[in-house]
């Protein structure tokens, strides 16, 4: 069942286009983020699913009933939506006890109801210590436990979150993301999430849309944009690459690190070549041994679990470029000494050149 | 419906600006030709003296107070804002009292040190140069104010760095200090001069004829409304200049801050002589601006309570209170709507309209009455036509002369204190909060009543409290505007004042002056949180 549904949704801010021809579909059950730069919109699109933004253009339907039509100048107020919403900076009211706070949108029942409701729920997120608790008296992490304990209260059918992790550090973000994960996955909600970190989305997002310049570049599952990314941008947004630029020949572009056969581009295209750091694999020959594809090392460390090695190409017109290769394990080969290379071309993606603007 | 009401608050000031396009009628021509100069030339004169005279006292203070350490600093720090409580009309009828021929200043001299030529030789305080002297000890607190602020805030960097390149701290207050407050200071000024030219019974007593005076001889005693109307008009122009000059030092005080991080200067430490000259420097302004007259009001109301204070000085005090109370409700429930309608559709529109219908406090309340009566006074003729024309009866006055009348002119005049307080409270609070309870299923109004009015209790209560105290003091538009038969605190000082019973005057001026001192604390509550190493205005939550 489709909880909600965006079509054609475009929406400007005086002359800057924030949002343009936006659609999509979020189903009951399932998380799906929302991810790009700043300022590619993915906020404006929350907030015009929760109604704070008036729509301007296209239409926007929860559980099949339409909430906004611009044509038909038809957008129900926030409040007449029933969605969850838990923002950036949580907005908690400062007036209000922890307790005040998420009972806070529990309407139509009776005050002993409304305590069990509201306890049962802090319990389920450790909260249940700070129920009389004011929110300037709590950390980041409760604070964001209870902004979404808030908005989870009246039993939403849509929970839009925006930016939700971006105000914790680094060690607690990790532990608060996994929590809000599998408490939204418990209450079969769908999930509209914002965020610019491309991590965060992989792990949390059922799928992912991909945002820039109020559009939607590519949706789909976390493997679908790591592994068939559709533009240089997706593939960069996603993790990091080695860029270089060619240009077809015989049907192949040619890589320090042997020919790439492209056969769907035209000869002579000049197309931009990115390749994983984990697509080149890197194995120690001794000295006098003759490689296909040598390269010197620069720097090797080590990062945890894998093993990070800055490479050189001795020869051609990639001698002034170096690139990054990414092994699994502890693979540390001494500085300046020479590597053999092998490229992965599931793990590379060949894309005509765009212009620079 | 903000946008309604914003409108109507705009109202009187249109109408009276209208007035500088009406043709000139025959009254008119002949107060030009013989009255005329003489108040542009008065009014001229209280700009120019008034104008030296506060910047003088309240930019040497501020300095003292912001960069000295003296004995009694901190106490000066909020005690020069004392004056303030005094409206310039009881200060004029104060002194009076205390240095006119038959006053105990003139009785002791001739008596006492048997002088018996002082009459002919003792300065008459009843003059422009008096009127000057007295408005400047009463008016002075609003560039103290603003000048403390800007010197307490001034980047230490700046001064640091002035010292280091060779400036002696006089050197230094003129080319880096002073400067850098400049802005603070001129808004300020500007603040002094519209309320040095709203004054009307200051000059009324000490017989300087200027606008005010002259619009409600020209109302009241000629009857000559559109004469009024014009004059009215013209004053405007003035108090335009002013705004102006004002919302242009404003504009400039933005690029005031020359460091980011906020340090509490060391101040330099006077000593020995020094150091008694800046203690008697700062008790002089408050001393004269508001020990002398609030003693002498004190000793005059327990001489004469017996005969003044009784059942109908409390009744004065009920109708003073009423109205004030009234008002102080009405202006902030307006100031709220308005703000939040802003907060809720910033059009350009509606935030013209706000602008305008804030402009009220820095127009005279005489000119304010006119703008009321003119438009009150044309709805009830055509009502009353209309009730004779169809039902055959006369509904008389059914706005003008009444409380309904007063109490508009008094929300005209002071809706922009409530609107700026009520303003900032809502600035304190981030959107994110009508969000939240708009997606928890809270309507427009439950988001007002349920989160946005608990969190800002403080700013109404301060802006209800500083719009009671104005109304307390307000004198010209009250004259004007008034049912017939009704006297406040106000209107009774200022008619004793007229009959030259100037110590039986002294009960309802102390009453004002108790009650003027309410936003006094309020201000000085300010500094001490400020001085706690935060700049004014932000609270530490």
């Amino acid at each position: 069942m489709t909880a909600i549904a965006f079509e054609h949704v475009s929406h400007a801010y005086a002359e800057l286009v924030a949002v343009d021809d936006f659609g999509l579909t979020v189903e009951a059950g399932e998380i799906v983020c929302l991810v790009g730069p700043s300022g590619c919109g993915k906020t404006t699109v929350l907030r015009i699913a929760a109604g704070l933004e008036t729509l301007q253009d296209g239409r926007v339907s929860i559980v099949g009933s339409v909430v906004a039509d611009a044509s038909k100048r038809l957008d129900l107020p926030p409040d007449e939506r029933g969605l969850g919403l838990v923002f950036q900076d949580y907005a908690l009211f400062p007036h209000l006890s922890v307790a005040g706070n998420v009972g806070f949108g529990l309407r139509g029942l009776s005050a002993a109801e409304r305590n069990r409701h509201v306890s049962a729920l802090l319990e389920q997120l450790d909260l249940g210590r700070y129920a009389s608790a004011f929110p300037h008296t709590l950390s980041g992490g409760q604070q964001q436990r209870v902004a979404l304990a808030r908005a989870l209260a009246p039993d939403p059918q849509i929970v839009l979150l925006d930016e939700p992790f971006s105000g914790l550090d680094a060690a607690l973000r990790g532990q608060v993301r996994d929590q809000t994960l599998h408490l939204l996955k418990s209450r079969n909600a769908a999930t509209l999430l914002v965020t610019h970190d491309p991590e965060e989305a992989m792990m949390l997002g059922d799928r992912i849309a991909l945002m820039r310049d109020g559009r939607i570049i590519q949706i789909g599952t976390p493997a679908d944009l790591y592994l068939h990314p559709v533009n240089a941008f997706a593939a960069a947004f996603f993790g990091d690459v080695n860029r270089i630029e060619a240009v077809v020949r015989d049907g192949a572009v040619a890589t320090p690190f042997g020919p790439i056969p492209v056969a769907r581009l035209p000869e002579g295209t000049g197309v931009d070549v990115l390749i994983r750091p984990e697509a080149l694999q890197v194995k120690a020959i001794g000295p006098g041994t003759r490689s296909r594809h040598p390269a010197i090392v620069m720097a090797a460390r080590l990062l945890g679990e894998v093993s990070i090695v800055h490479l050189q190409v001795e020869s051609g017109d990639w001698a002034a470029r170096h690139f990054h290769c990414r092994m699994t394990g502890t693979f540390l080969p001494p500085e300046n000494s020479v590597v053999d290379v092998s490229l992965d071309p599931s793990r590379t993606f060949v894309f005509p050149a765009t212009h620079p603007k | 419906m903000a946008f309604t009401v914003a409108v109507a608050i705009a109202l009187p000031v249109a109408v009276v600006t209208l007035n500088l396009f009406v043709p000139a009628g025959d009254v008119w021509r002949h107060l030009a030709s013989t009255v005329l100069a003489g108040y542009i030339a008065n009014s001229l004169w209280i700009i120019l003296g008034v104008g030296i005279g506060v910047l003088s006292i309240g930019v040497s203070m501020a300095w003292l107070v912001a960069m000295c350490e003296f004995p009694g600093r901190k106490i000066f720090e909020w005690a020069l804002l004392l004056p303030f409580a005094v409206p310039a009309y009881v200060i004029a009828y104060t002194y009076t009292g205390l240095l006119d021929v038959a006053g105990p200043v003139q009785v002791w001299l001739r008596d006492g040190l048997g002088l018996a030529d002082v009459g002919l030789w003792f300065p008459d305080i009843r003059s422009l140069p008096g009127a000057i002297v007295l408005m400047a000890l009463v008016l002075y607190p609003y560039v103290y104010m603003l000048a403390r602020t800007a010197f307490h805030e001034q980047s230490f960097a700046a001064i640091e760095v002035s010292r280091t390149l060779g400036c002696g701290p006089w050197r230094s207050f003129w080319s880096v200090s002073l400067p850098l407050a400049r802005p603070a200071i001129v808004g300020g000024l500007a603040l002094a001069l519209m309320e040095a030219l709203n004054d009307f019974g200051t000059v009324q007593f000490f017989g300087v004829d200027t606008f005010t005076t002259g619009i409600y001889r020209t109302w009241l005693g000629l009857g000559e409304r559109p004469a009024a109307a014009q004059l009215a008009a013209l004053l405007m122009l003035f108090i335009f200049a002013l705004i102006i000059l004002e919302r242009i030092s404003r504009g400039s005080r933005r690029y005031q801050h020359t460091g980011t991080r906020y340090l509490v200067l060391p101040r330099y430490r006077l000593t020995g002589s020094r150091a008694s000259c800046a203690t008697l420097a700062c008790a002089l302004p408050v001393a004269l601006g508001f020990a002398i007259p609030a003693l002498a009001l004190v000793i005059w109301t327990v001489q004469t309570a017996g005969e003044t204070v009784d059942l109908r000085f409390l009744r004065l005090a009920a109708n003073s209170f009423l109205v004030a109370a009234v008002a102080a409700v009405l202006a902030v429930a307006v100031a709220g709507t308005l703000a939040y309608g802003l907060r809720l559709r910033r059009t350009p529109l509606m935030a013209a309209a706000t602008r305008i219908a804030g402009l009220g406090y820095a127009i005279p309340g005489s000119v304010i009455a006119v703008g009321v009566l003119i438009p009150f006074a044309r709805i009830d003729n055509t009502l009353d036509a209309w009730a004779r024309a169809t039902l055959g009866v006369s509904t008389g006055l059914v706005l003008s002369g009444t409380l309904v009348a007063l109490v508009f002119a008094y929300l005209v005049r002071f809706l922009a204190i409530s609107l700026n307080t009520v303003e900032a409270g809502f600035g304190r609070i981030t959107p994110r909060m009508d969000d939240a309870a708009r997606s928890l299923g809270q309507s427009q109004s439950g988001v007002l009543v349920r989160v946005l009015a608990p969190l800002m209790r403080g700013s109404l209560l301060t802006a209800g409290l500083l719009v009671f105290v104005d109304v307390m003091k307000e004198l010209p538009a009250t004259l004007l505007v008034r049912p017939f038969n009704f006297d406040t605190l106000a209107t009774r000082t200022y008619e004793y004042a007229v009959d030259e019973q100037l110590i039986e005057a002294s009960s309802a001026a102390l009453a004002i002056v108790a009650v003027g001192i309410v936003p006094v604390v309020l201000l000085s509550r300010a500094i001490a949180r400020s001085r706690a190493g935060q700049p004014e205005g932000l609270n530490g939550s």
